[in-house]
């Protein structure tokens, strides 16, 4: 298997960063140095770093939420749902710059994180349909609209326990986790026209259009990104490319992560250099980015009953599922099944975005049921990552 | 076949599938017989797609803008006057009363006479002049801050030239109106309160001209839009004078900005004829 230089394997939030340095490595001793150091003392196992934005954001953005401090309240959040569009649209991006790099030489493993993430997403979906459907939870959606979105949204991994370079597994892992968001992507844009559609000919075009705008934007990028005068100007080109692709997903109401992926493959399949261009202008923007959709989550998720509810069998069966998934596609990667479900129990920013965005589109009640529950399922998974897992992996190479 | 010195999927790997898969199964069973407890959903405020909610938003915000810049611009060129009722003398004779087709006008004197003071909105047209709709059985009324010296009047147009304190530079509100008055688009309307003037939007919609004998050039039915009274001035939303409501025999109408230059210039002249 070719070897992937560590500064283009990207994960879903990219390569180092200020935020990844500074929780990662500290030097200064401080009692914060320590207590950093004692959570990447996983490293040695080749877990690192555990604590990971998602944990830390998405309990601000509960706390700053409506439901106890307030200072973020309903009608920001409404404004705000814009901005989350374009989140969405630049991690679309990044998932697809990081599938056209590594879809010429790694096929295998792209066909091993899409069996991993296709049966994660049967099995909590399945799961959820039997369970609302038994259970009786109030739903204002169709079931089957429901119980795929998710089971899309727990399909998402990001490997954020595994330090790429830590050993081959971890690398392989890693990769994985990059790779097994493109199937749930593509399913979401099926999901969004089963949900927007009446007819079968607006159906196809629902699913035809986040294609065609991703299209456009990528070509649009291409042709201006490598034109630019100077480095600001070229800046506005990509945020405004970026602005283009969630404008007009949310317009039409497709999803803004869909066209974000096409746009990103085509940047990265295209002659010239503008995956690169686009590469290091989103590092500015990248992680502002996804602190906003952890807080705009976190605050818009509520602990309904309803929520809660659903978050038992959520967690159950994303681990179960997660678990099948390794089993059935480690033969392909030479990865051990445990290694492969350790570490892509963490679902990650993705998983969060997946709910903004079906949240954006659902109607309002089991969307907000989805957001919250997939949001509280996230950082428990997180905090599982951080906690159990590394003993998990311990005891699996003892 | 296993590079990282392990077999993908050894006797342990499946015992964790198999344990894993079972207590997840058997746990979804159990939760599954409890019953959800509310069948009700929780009420949420349902939102908008993310660029609708906005692109609503931002219709209505770019129109309180544009009248706010509206307002701001046509402020320097306003006066609030007072206006209070003419005191209506005793006359115990019937055959004192005006003919009958003075009667609305009489009406309308007695119905001032009745009335509270009330404020009317004084219109810049020179730079001591100021140009104010007054209906009949109201005069303009000084206040401790202002001192209104009536230059001329119209009782015909119930129109008042009065003198304010001047400005230092020249208005251009007549030179700078609007010529032809506009129709389907959306109009500043702008009317006096005891603290200062304020706007309203107004959209006129299609209105044919009516030839009025006591005016200079052709009026339009206020009906044309809402809210436009007897009093209110009419500004585009650049900022020009449209022109003015006035009550004629044939109900409110818009007087326009061309119609009201002419009257002033008239006044100014010291007559009253068109």
């Amino acid at each position: 298997m070719r070897q992937v230089p560590s500064d283009i394997r990207r994960r879903e939030l990219g390569g180092s960063d200020p935020i990844d340095r500074r929780l990662g490595v500290p030097t200064p001793p401080s009692p914060l140095t320590w207590l950093l150091s004692l959570l990447r003392t996983r490293s040695a196992l080749g877990l690192a770093p555990s604590l990971t934005p998602a944990v830390i954001f998405l309990p601000v953005g509960a706390l700053l939420g409506p439901h106890v401090l307030g200072w973020i309240t309903p009608r920001l959040l409404d404004r705000l749902s814009l901005a989350v569009t374009i989140a969405l649209a630049v991690i679309g991006v990044l998932v697809g710059t990081a599938l056209g790099r590594e879809i010429r030489s790694a096929a295998r493993l792209f066909v091993a994180a899409s069996i991993e993430s296709a049966v994660t997403t049967l099995v909590v979906a399945a799961a959820t349909a039997y369970f609302v459907r038994t259970t009786g939870v109030p739903i204002d959606a169709s079931l089957l609209v429901f119980a795929l979105a998710i089971g899309l949204c727990a399909s998402a991994s990001s490997a954020t326990s595994a330090h790429p370079d830590s050993e081959p597994a971890a690398a392989v892992v890693t990769r994985i986790a990059d790779l097994d968001d493109v199937l749930p992507i593509a399913a979401v844009v099926l999901v969004f026209a089963l949900m927007a559609a009446p007819t079968a000919s607006v159906a196809v075009l629902m699913a035809v259009a986040p294609i065609v705008i991703g299209l456009a934007v990528g070509v649009v990028g291409w042709l201006l990104f490598e034109r630019a005068e100077s480095g600001p100007e070229r800046v506005l080109f990509v945020l405004s490319a970026l602005a283009l692709a969630g404008g007009a997903a949310a317009y039409l109401h497709t999803s803004p992560l869909a066209v974000g992926l096409v746009a990103g493959v085509t940047w990265t399949l295209v002659p010239g250099r503008a995956d690169r261009v686009v590469e290091s202008d989103l590092r500015r923007v990248q992680h502002p980015l996804v602190v906003l959709l952890l807080v705009t989550a976190g605050a818009s998720a509520s602990l309904s009953a309803a929520a809660i509810w659903l978050l038992p069998p959520y967690l159950l069966c994303r681990m179960a599922g997660k678990v099948m998934g390794a089993w059935l596609c480690a033969p392909l990667v030479d990865v051990r099944p445990a290694d492969l479900a350790a570490f892509l129990m963490p679902p990650g920013v993705l998983a969060v975005a997946f709910a903004l965005n079906f949240s954006q589109v659902m109607p309002a009640a089991s969307g907000q049921m989805l957001l919250s529950t997939v949001a509280i399922g996230t950082a428990a998974f997180e905090l599982f990552a951080l906690a159990v897992v590394p003993h998990w992996r311990a005891e699996a190479r003892e | 076949m296993a590079t990282n010195g392990t077999e993908p999927r050894s006797g342990r790997e499946t015992r964790l599938l198999i344990l894993v898969v079972g207590v997840s199964i058997a746990l979804l069973l159990l939760l599954a017989r409890i019953r959800f407890p509310s069948s009700d959903l929780t009420a949420v405020t349902p939102s908008a797609a993310p660029l609708a909610g906005l692109a609503a938003r931002a219709t209505f915000d770019e129109m309180a803008n544009t009248m706010a810049d509206v307002l701001g611009r046509v402020s320097p060129l306003v006066v609030v006057v007072h206006l209070a009722p003419v005191p209506v003398e005793a006359d115990p004779r019937p055959s004192a009363r005006k003919a009958d087709d003075d009667e609305p006008a009489a009406d309308a004197v007695a119905a001032a006479a009745s009335a509270r003071p009330m404020t009317a909105l004084a219109v810049r047209v020179r730079r001591d002049m100021a140009l104010v709709y007054v209906p009949d059985g109201f005069t303009p009324q000084s206040a401790p801050d202002m001192t209104i010296d009536v230059a001329a009047h119209d009782p015909s147009r119930e129109m008042m030239l009065v003198r304010v304190v001047a400005t230092t530079a020249a208005p251009d509100t007549l030179s700078a109106s609007v010529r032809t008055f506009p129709s389907f688009s959306y109009v500043a309307a702008i009317d006096s309160t005891p603290v200062g003037p304020t706007i309203q939007p107004t959209f006129i919609g299609r209105a044919d001209s009516v030839i009025d004998p006591r005016w200079s050039h052709p009026l339009v039915p206020a009906s044309v839009g809402p809210g436009l009274t007897p009093g209110v001035w009419v500004f585009g939303l650049n900022g020009r004078l449209a022109g003015l409501v006035a009550r004629t025999e044939a109900g409110p109408m818009i007087v326009p900005a061309p119609a009201l230059e002419t009257l002033v210039q008239a006044l100014e002249a010291g007559g009253t004829a068109p």
